[in-house]
């Protein structure tokens, strides 16, 4: 590290929540030189957000801070007025992740790249406007004059992302902080925003804070990783490094509780417990309670960041430790070299009697606003037998969520037919009986834990409330079925008499799943359930739906963009582009020998360690389609 | 995912203004629960009977008889404004009610069926804005006659587009959430989503906007009895007082007209302070 750019030093924010000043950020130290890129890597409540935005001064009212934040030599904390806005302008730029909340939707991209060079440098317009489209180029953007007169809703949720790095781009700052800028985007996206900024920060000599859930993917564009847990730093070291030697326990279960191309079935390595802010957290070592190396010694005081082998670690362990190994990796290869038994080679007649689903060229139009129709999923057909698993991938825009609605009666196909256990489903379902047999033959659990729960209901009310619907049962005998149903899902410690707002995302997330099992269906669509939910409440997750499946023989059709879940928790896959089915079958086998080029560049475009972002193709160049 | 959701309570924030916007709220309550509680035992409370005449002490000033001053007919001011509570707040309590009932219900209907059925709901809501509530309350006291009743229906009738088209908006982006979806989908009948999870969930707002129309028609219903034809003498109504001291106003005494304004003014303050305070409450919970 040649010149130091930004020096963080013993930095706490407080944040004023519930009316009384939390800690989120604890006597945090990092240091970024000049060009350097530094990824900085943890969970929800770790305060990795809160740290970008101290740097470039947007911490939200009421914040209190202490400690000192050094960009080339000046505080920036103490920083106010005119100082601040020159500071922000010329030194530091942030990306959000959110490109669309970040835009604003009246104006034209042309007004968002050039307002800020007319104002701030003083540009003319039409220099203003050669800039732009120069930019825009940069960003790999084939027709920038065309995209400079269009709106954001006009653009794909991955052109804006662009969009939004090029503008940043254009203030020339000498820092760029990216937060989480590609969790919203598809893989295939991901993996083009990746490679556009790590080309950008070479070509522009930036250095760049990247902030992830990721290890992979702060390892693919960056110089050194630093792991947060609760407000500090656990672990600083070099990314590809800390990737395969993590010194921290926290690194190392991060790492080992991916699901991931070579894991099928068996139980992830699950960190127990969840994440938690910097205030929740208990004395002495953070990360102790949920720290399988843990001992009474971690529980005195908070470990120091210190030089261990070449790493900055925070563990009084780390010397006897040594580097971790990733040894979660050997059971993987044994389950993968005998997988369940493969979905698709059913013979006719024991397909006929175990067939619990049969999809038969299933179409769904929608109109266009604009006249005309378009058809999200076009000529779709499969089948999911008793107990097994089917996973529908592919990017946003392919349909896969309009078959999982139309599966469920939300929505009507227009042509094309779904039986599910005997009973044709296309068509609307009149009368009590027939809606609450096919709602109880299938269940779903929706893809964001804290939208798909009514915020008034407690805990033991919504499932209280399914039960009444599905069963014919006195009080006490749902009662009973409650208390059982939250010790399948592991929350019988939580009163029922939680309501959603009091647990995190996980918890909510397992009492959606809860819901779904209240009915005892034969089948649980699970939509994109995991992918809201940080990296060790997944695993968690993950391996309670395997428990789940072996305990009742529920089966699954997994919706989801994540090829390593699908990989892990499913036997069958359906690729899907565009309302059409690209590949089909055996998840194994298309993980591992994948034969058309779409589902070839998905997989390519996958975070694993090591990886690099594959080289664009024309394939992912066009337009998504529009989104249902 | 990314980081901890921040809300800076709402304390901290207005400390900055000087003002504390948070008591106001409360300021409000306060104000409305005396003035209801006050109305409702205004037998035991009022120092005398509101409808003794004594001409001997007319339109006197405040005196120890009688605290607020006498009307044109002697009639102890203060008495008269306890008893005229109950009428001044049983009125827009009706409209309130009515056209929250009627209002509601469209609004959900429309929301939830969509459609055709929206698009129909939608243009009777237009056609419903094109009458003034003021008029439609004369109307109705010109074919039923004067007095509570006729009023109070025109004006329910006349508010009902408004609560409906803002709930139904408000309802439209509640059903989009995926709970909604999430319990069609556990096979829960439409009408039950509507009422045990939909409405509760619409309650914050659909209290605010009850609280704001109660103001609005408390002061279109002392129009209308401001023009005789609500409440009729001798029964004492805040609207009806500020009419009938006009005489005296012009003979130089007040008092009347002046206390029952006051008294308006203060209690609709009160109802639109509090409006006001929830319209932040509940938009905060929708923006979550």
């Amino acid at each position: 590290m040649s010149d130091e750019l930004l020096r963080i030093e013993d930095l706490s924010i407080d944040l004023p929540i519930g009316g009384e000043p939390r800690t989120v950020v604890s006597e945090l130290s990092l240091a970024i030189g000049a060009g350097e890129a530094v990824g900085m890597v943890g969970e929800s409540g770790s305060g990795k957000s809160m740290t970008a935005k101290a740097i470039i001064g947007l911490l939200p009212r009421g914040a209190r801070t202490s400690g000192k934040i050094l960009f080339d030599g000046t505080d920036v904390l103490g920083l106010r007025g005119a100082e601040l806005r020159r500071y922000r302008a010329q030194s530091v730029a942030m990306v959000f992740q959110d490109p669309r909340a970040a835009i604003n939707p009246v104006r034209t991209i042309d007004d968002f790249m050039t307002e800020a060079l007319r104002d701030v440098r003083g540009m003319a317009a039409p220099a203003a406007r050669a800039k732009a489209v120069e930019l825009l180029t940069e960003v790999s953007i084939g027709d920038p004059e065309r995209v400079l007169t269009n709106y954001p809703h006009e653009l794909s949720g991955g052109m804006l992302q662009r969009v939004m790095i090029a503008a940043m781009v254009a203030q020339e700052p000498r820092l760029l902080l990216a937060d989480e800028p590609t969790t919203a985007l598809d893989v295939t996206t991901q993996a083009e925003v990746i490679t556009i900024l790590a080309r950008l920060r070479e070509q522009h000599g930036m250095a760049l804070l990247f902030i992830t859930h990721d290890l992979d993917l702060a390892g693919a564009i960056c110089d050194r990783t630093a792991v947060m847990y609760a407000g500090g730093i656990v672990e600083e070291q070099g990314s590809a490094e800390i990737n395969e030697h993590p010194r921290h326990p926290y690194s190392a279960a991060l790492l080992r509780c991916r699901p991931s191309l070579s894991q099928q079935g068996g139980r992830l390595a699950a960190i127990e417990g969840q994440p938690v802010a910097a205030f929740e957290a208990p004395a002495g070592c953070r990360f102790a309670p949920r720290c399988e190396y843990a001992q009474d010694a971690c529980r005195v005081a908070v470990p120091a960041l210190r030089p261990v082998g070449g790493a900055m670690v925070a563990c009084i362990r780390a010397e006897e430790l040594g580097p971790l190994t990733l040894l979660d990796d050997t059971p993987v290869a044994i389950n993968h070299a005998t997988p369940r038994q493969p979905a698709e080679e059913t013979t006719p007649e024991s397909a006929a009697t175990q067939a619990l689903v049969t999809v038969t060229d299933l179409r769904k139009e929608f109109a266009l606003r604009g006249g005309g129709r378009f058809a999200a999923v076009e000529g779709l057909s499969f089948t999911v037998k008793a107990g097994g698993s089917l996973a529908i991938v592919g990017e946003s825009g392919a349909g896969k969520s309009t078959v999982a609605r139309m599966l469920m009666g939300l929505e009507r196909p227009t042509n094309g037919t779904i039986m599910a256990m005997g009973e044709d489903r296309s068509g609307p379902a009149h009368g009590r009986a027939t809606r609450l047999r096919r709602a109880s033959q299938i269940q779903m659990v929706f893809q964001d834990p804290y939208l798909s729960l009514d915020p008034r209901q407690r805990v033991g009310e919504v499932l209280d409330e399914s039960l009444r619907l599905h069963k014919r049962m006195t009080r006490d005998e749902r009662r009973t079925r409650v208390a059982e149903l939250l010790e399948v899902i592991g929350m019988s410690a939580r009163p029922a008499a939680s309501v959603p707002a009091q647990l995190s995302g996980g918890q909510r997330q397992r009492v959606a799943i809860a819901r779904a099992l209240a009915a005892e269906p034969r089948l649980i669509i699970l939509d994109e359930a995991v992918s809201a939910l940080d990296v060790s409440m997944q695993a968690q997750i993950l391996n309670l739906l395997t428990d789940i499946r072996e305990r009742t023989g529920v089966a699954y059709i997994l919706i989801s963009h994540d090829l390593g879940v699908v990989n892990y928790l499913t036997e069958a896959i359906i690729v899907m582009r565009r309302g059409e089915v690209v590949e089909a079958g055996d998840t194994g086998t298309i993980v591992t020998a994948p034969t058309e080029p779409y589902t070839q560049r998905l997989l390519a475009c996958v975070p694993r360690p090591g990886w690099t972002p594959p080289a664009r193709q024309p394939l992912a160049l066009s337009p998504t389609a529009p989104s249902a | 995912m990314s980081a901890l959701e921040v809300v800076p309570s709402a304390a901290p924030r207005s400390r900055r203004r000087g003002i504390p916007r948070v008591s106001l709220g409360y300021v409000g309550i306060a104000v409305i629960l005396i003035i209801t509680v006050v109305a409702i035992f205004a037998p035991l409370i009022s120092p005398q009977d509101p409808n003794a005449i004594n001409l001997l002490a007319a339109k006197q000033g405040p005196s120890s008889a009688h605290l607020l001053g006498t009307d044109a007919s002697g009639r102890d001011l203060l008495s008269r404004l306890i008893w005229g509570a109950r009428t001044s707040l049983l009125g827009p309590l009706l409209v309130v009610v009515g056209g929250t009932l009627l209002g509601v219900t469209v609004a959900l209907v429309a929301a939830w069926r969509g459609g055709i059925v929206d698009a129909i709901l939608g243009r009777c809501i237009d056609i419903g804005f094109a009458f003034p509530g003021l008029l439609l309350a004369i109307i109705a006291s010109a074919f039923f006659g004067a007095g509570l009743v006729a009023p109070t229906i025109g004006l329910a009738i006349a508010y009902t587009p408004y609560i409906a088209r803002l709930t139904r908006s408000v309802a439209i982006r509640e059903r989009r959430l995926p709970y909604i979806s999430a319990l069609v989908t556990q096979g829960m009948s439409s009408f039950a989503i509507c009422i045990k999870h939909l409405l509760p969930n619409l309650a914050p707002f659909i209290l605010m906007q009850a609280t704001l129309t109660f103001g609005f028609s408390m002061i279109d219903l002392a129009s209308v009895s401001f023009l005789g034809l609500g409440v009729q003498p001798p029964t004492s109504d805040w609207g009806l007082m500020v009419s009938t001291g006009e005489q005296s106003l012009l003979q130089g005494s007040a008092w009347e007209s002046l206390f029952a304004g006051l008294m308006l003014v203060i209690t609709v303050g009160a109802f639109s302070t509090v409006g006001h305070w929830l319209e932040g409450i509940s938009e905060r919970r929708l923006s979550r």
